[in-house]
């Protein structure tokens, strides 16, 4: 038989194993051989801080009670992890980035570093945490009983008082572990190593019992399945709402409870533990849900009615004179309750000391500014050994006070409603930038007050008769107001219920409250921060420029991450920006730096006030924040700029390569042009001058005379013509050309210019279409006809079909009007087309040439003059020429 | 110049990854439809069983245990070299 002297010594035993592995682990990580405690397995283990006495007991108890519902508690759980990569990387994520210490740290971090919002998780955490913590202390204590029911007469005066020497080993072991220094990254090697032993423990503890259960009272799985079927817990007839709303609340608790979120969070050491933990922590929750309903129905079998449930773990082992499995049993729970209550304990005290203590610490030195005297690492300390003494004992009052006589799951679910109140700020913070401090406090507080009335409340209403009224009235005596039965809602489990009203509530104050609202600079730079956590891109530091001087800073800093630490970081940032030394320049990079450094040690809030006393006033104002805007408005339009530049350049050496082409192309033409040019001068010359010589001789025939200067005048007239060219283009090019505007139809114009050229020669076939060309232009109707003139005289010229044909087509577009002129000769070659419209351009044939090669240059500035253009139209089989002039040609645009 | 974020076309390995994050967030998704499912079982009169939902919803539990160990073992083989990897790829995958 075990007695209690026996109990106490194993459990003082095992109390100093789990002292030796902390402090073991502890110099471990200090001599920096700590990669083997940093491993997936140890993150994994840790988790299962979860899984407190509430669970190793209280499971049993929920399915002696409602069967399969308990699963409900690690299914949410599950869930939660299983999708990892939706909530707990990006948690991670900003935890390591914005080094945050606890659940109320990241919330006042991201709404704009503020103390208000911090100080209400804060208090949020301990209503909520300290009733947990008195269920831990009741579990243990009622183990101690179960086994002095058995041996009644080792009863002892030790343990009367169990639940006050556990709440003082744990208060001692937190402090010694918790708090020995103060970690600037917040993490705890020690007490991660002592969870990660007790998580193998309990997991180890249960399983045993679970194997005894199934092969050993029973007669292995068959038997235990026809012992189910026959219980009082053989149907599955859950209540739905239950089963979703009991899942949702263990899924948010999860996320929201400060321990939950500093094993998760905090002390993680690397992203990729979570990788192994979404497989291998659910593994974990169902090798310790999977014995549960077994145990459950062997216990409700073997065991009187009145046997407490909560205790089939123990009860059913010791009733079967397995008193060494009972022993494990029990170490298992004492396990559960230990490590639940140190992570509490521990987070709490860190949001205690700072969310309260240091922002009232700093407001009562507020005067003293940066010469705050002493060293600030002890006040923290100190205040989170004092927060620790607190918590626990406020925890044994409570356990004390309450009695502990309910089951133990009730009040397991109570706390959970409570932190889960902060989940719609914490899911905002995380995904919805318009979140803001009004929105998150309203919220806050909403869920907390209404979660007070519908379960803390009647909670209470069962030891006090000063709540029944309101039980059964309702709230001022308005039966709308029942705590259970909220706007006449009375189909709901009063759990459901309240989930469903504080939920519901809190989100849509949170929300309300966001909307109308305006966020702060600092508000709306760390919304980016949060919810833009894998965006790696640096976003607009929360500093400007400031005069402080390194050395204040210097000062500051190494009284709250102490001399070496300090100096490390000084020194280091010196080096990155090229100094020598221990004190860099004051750039907003390197206040940002420091500061989220001292985050690490002091939380958000208290490290951005101690950084505005000795950088000055408020860190960021909107002008700032508009600077910077502009800073990054700047920098975009110049690189918009130089890419637009680029592409420019690029055009325009594409561009300049085309006409370099062209260049070369036309000076070949050119020196072409010039012998041609030569030659069309010198030959009339020469004729002139030889026939005028023969007639200055005399002697000859009237005949001869009269054809000689005909020659002559010939000539004359040739070389004017050419003459006459080259002055009408250099008069269009130079622009001083004037425009003597009439209305006429194209038709009247095409008919004057055919009549023009037609005299010379018949060959050519002219096809129009004589409706189309009613089309009346106001233009200088006399260039416009040269134009034309020219075109029929070249196509006259050039083509070279047998029975050549010009077509030509008008048609009008928008306000212009379109001539084409399409023959059906052989057409020009594209190298030709770039550059018949270039003076002195002609096509090779120089014998059938009339002209000097002017007249589409002369086109060209014509039809430029008149507002439109002339194009080769490639795509024809012959020759196709496409004038554009606009209808009517505003005067304007001469 | 524009930031390098976007890129169109990813190596196989990355893309590979990428899809393995996204099969592995809707794993969750499927877990909450699988855990709901016992509710519509059984009928007033005659109610499911407790011993074969709580085989079933143990079945789904190890089958979400076993889909994340594949998924993150496959995901970590495609994994290319940690530098080559932040270099071709400096954004988050899902974001």
């Amino acid at each position: 038989m075990i007695n209690a002297n026996i109990l106490l010594v194993v459990s003082l035993a095992y109390v100093v194993l789990l002292f030796a592995v902390a402090f073991w682990a502890d110099r471990r990580a200090e001599a920096g051989r700590s990669t083997w405690l940093r491993s997936p397995l140890i993150y994994t283990l840790s988790l299962s801080v979860y899984c407190t006495a509430w669970t190793f007991y209280g499971a049993v108890g929920f399915a002696a009670r409602s069967g399969l519902e308990f699963i409900t508690i690690y299914l949410g759980p599950t869930l939660v992890v299983v999708g990892w990569w939706w909530i707990l990387r990006k948690l991670v994520r900003i935890g390591k980035a914005q080094r945050i210490t606890s659940i109320a740290d990241l919330l006042s971090s991201r709404y704009g570093k503020s103390n208000l919002v911090g100080a209400i998780v804060t208090i949020l955490a301990v209503v909520g945490t300290t009733p947990y913590i008195a269920l831990q202390l009741q579990s243990v204590t009622l183990s101690f009983e179960a086994f002095n029911q058995v041996s009644p007469a080792a009863s002892g005066g030790g343990v009367r008082n169990t639940a006050l020497w556990v709440a003082a080993g744990l208060a001692l072991f937190t402090i010694l572990f918790g708090t020995r220094n103060l970690d600037v990254n917040e993490r705890h090697h020690g007490v991660v190593t002592a969870i990660a032993i007790e998580a193998i423990v309990k997991l180890f503890a249960l399983i045993s019992v679970g194997v005894f259960v199934v092969w050993f009272v029973a007669d292995g799985p068959a038997d235990i399945q026809q012992r189910i079927d026959a219980s009082a817990i053989s149907q599955f007839d859950v209540d739905g709402s239950r089963w979703m709303g009991l899942t949702f609340l263990a899924a948010a608790a999860f996320i929201c409870l400060p321990r939950m979120f500093h094993v998760t969070v905090v002390e993680n050491e690397d992203e990729k533990n979570l990788e192994m933990a979404s497989w291998a922590f659910p593994l974990y929750l169902g090798a310790m849900s999977l014995f549960v309903i077994p145990i459950a129905v062997v216990g409700l079998e073997l065991l009187p009615a009145d046997a407490n449930p909560d205790l089939f773990v123990l009860t059913v082992p010791l009733s079967q004179g397995a008193d060494g499995l009972a022993l494990l049993s029990f170490l298992g729970g004492f396990s559960s309750a230990t490590s639940m209550v140190i992570v509490a304990a521990l987070a709490l005290a860190t949001m205690v000391s700072n969310n309260i203590v240091m922002p009232l610490y700093l407001r009562s030195r507020a005067g003293d500014g940066a010469t705050i005297s002493g060293d600030v690492r002890n006040v923290v300390l100190f205040s989170r050994r004092v927060a620790i003494v607190a918590i626990l004992t406020l925890g044994y009052l409570y356990y004390s006070v309450s009695g502990g006589s309910r089951a133990l799951s009730a009040i397991g679910l109570i706390s959970f409603a409570g932190v889960a109140q902060v989940l719609p700020a914490l899911l905002g913070a995380l995904f919805w930038r318009g979140g803001t401090r009004t929105g998150a406090a309203a919220g806050l507080i909403t869920g907390f007050t209404l979660w007070a009335f519908t379960l803390l409340l009647p909670n209470l209403a069962g030891q006090s008769a000063w709540f029944g009224p309101i039980m059964d009235n309702g709230l001022f005596g308005l039966a709308m107001l029942r705590p259970e039965a909220l706007l006449g809602v009375t189909a709901l489990d009063p759990l459901v219920h309240a989930i469903f009203w504080t939920m519901l509530l809190n989100t849509l104050a949170y929300i309300i409250g966001s909307v109308s609202s305006f966020p702060t600079p600092l508000e709306r730079l760390q919304s980016v921060e949060f919810v833009n956590a894998f965006d790696q891109q640096s976003s607009p530091k929360g500093w400007s420029q400031s005069r402080a001087e390194a050395e204040d800073l210097l000062v500051m800093a190494q009284r709250i991450i102490g001399g070496r630490e300090t100096q490390r970081l000084f020194a280091a940032q010196a080096q990155t920006q090229g100094k020598d030394g221990y004190l860099p320049d004051i750039t907003p990079a390197f206040i940002e730096t420091l500061e989220k450094r001292l985050a690490g040690s002091v939380g958000a809030a208290t490290a951005h006030a101690m950084m505005a006393q000795i950088v000055g006033g408020s860190s960021v104002s909107v002008e700032d924040l508009i600077a910077v805007a502009d800073e990054t408005a700047q920098m975009m339009e110049y690189s918009n700029q130089l890419e637009i530049k680029s592409t420019e350049l690029e055009r325009t050496a594409r561009q300049l390569r085309d006409a370099n082409q062209k260049l070369t192309a036309l000076s070949v033409q050119k020196d072409a042009f010039l012998s041609q040019i030569s030659h069309e001068l010198r030959t009339p010359m020469t004729s002139i001058r030889a026939f005028s010589e023969i007639l200055r001789e005399g002697e000859l025939s009237v005949f001869e005379q009269k054809r000689y200067s005909s020659i002559i005048h010939d000539e004359a007239r040739r070389l004017t013509r050419l003459l006459d060219d080259l002055l009408d283009l250099a008069v269009l090019e130079n622009g001083q050309v004037s425009l003597n505007i009439e209305v006429d139809a194209i038709g009247d114009i095409l008919d004057r210019s055919i009549a023009a050229v037609a005299k010379k020669d018949t060959k050519l076939d002219i096809k129009r279409r004589r409706i189309a060309e009613r089309i009346k232009v106001q233009t200088d109707v006399d260039r416009l006809s040269q134009v034309f003139i020219n075109l029929i005289a070249n196509a006259q010229k050039y083509c070279d079909a047998d029975a050549p044909v010009l077509h030509i087509e008008v048609s009008q577009v928008g306000a212009d009007v379109i001539v084409d002129f399409i023959d059906n000769g052989s057409g020009i070659d594209s190298p030709q087309q770039a550059v018949i419209f270039e003076k002195f351009s002609r096509l090779s044939d120089h014998q059938r040439a009339g002209g000097a090669g002017l007249g589409l240059a002369i086109c060209r500035e014509i039809v430029s003059k008149l507002g439109g253009t002339i194009r080769y139209l490639p795509g024809h089989d012959g020759a196709a020429f496409r004038v554009t002039v606009p209808k009517a040609l505003a005067l304007a645009a001469q | 110049m524009k930031p390098p974020a976007k890129l169109l076309f990813l190596e196989r390995n990355t893309y590979r990854r990428r899809r393995i994050g996204d099969a592995i967030k809707m794993l969750p998704i499927l877990g909450v439809i699988l855990f709901l499912l016992p509710l519509l079982w059984g009928s007033r009169q005659e109610p499911a069983l407790t011993s074969i939902t709580g085989l079933y919803i143990f079945c789904v539990w190890g089958g979400l245990v076993i889909g994340l160990l594949v998924l993150t073992r496959l995901r970590g083989k495609s994994a290319a070299p940690p530098e080559s990897d932040s270099w071709t790829n400096p954004q988050d995958p899902t974001q």
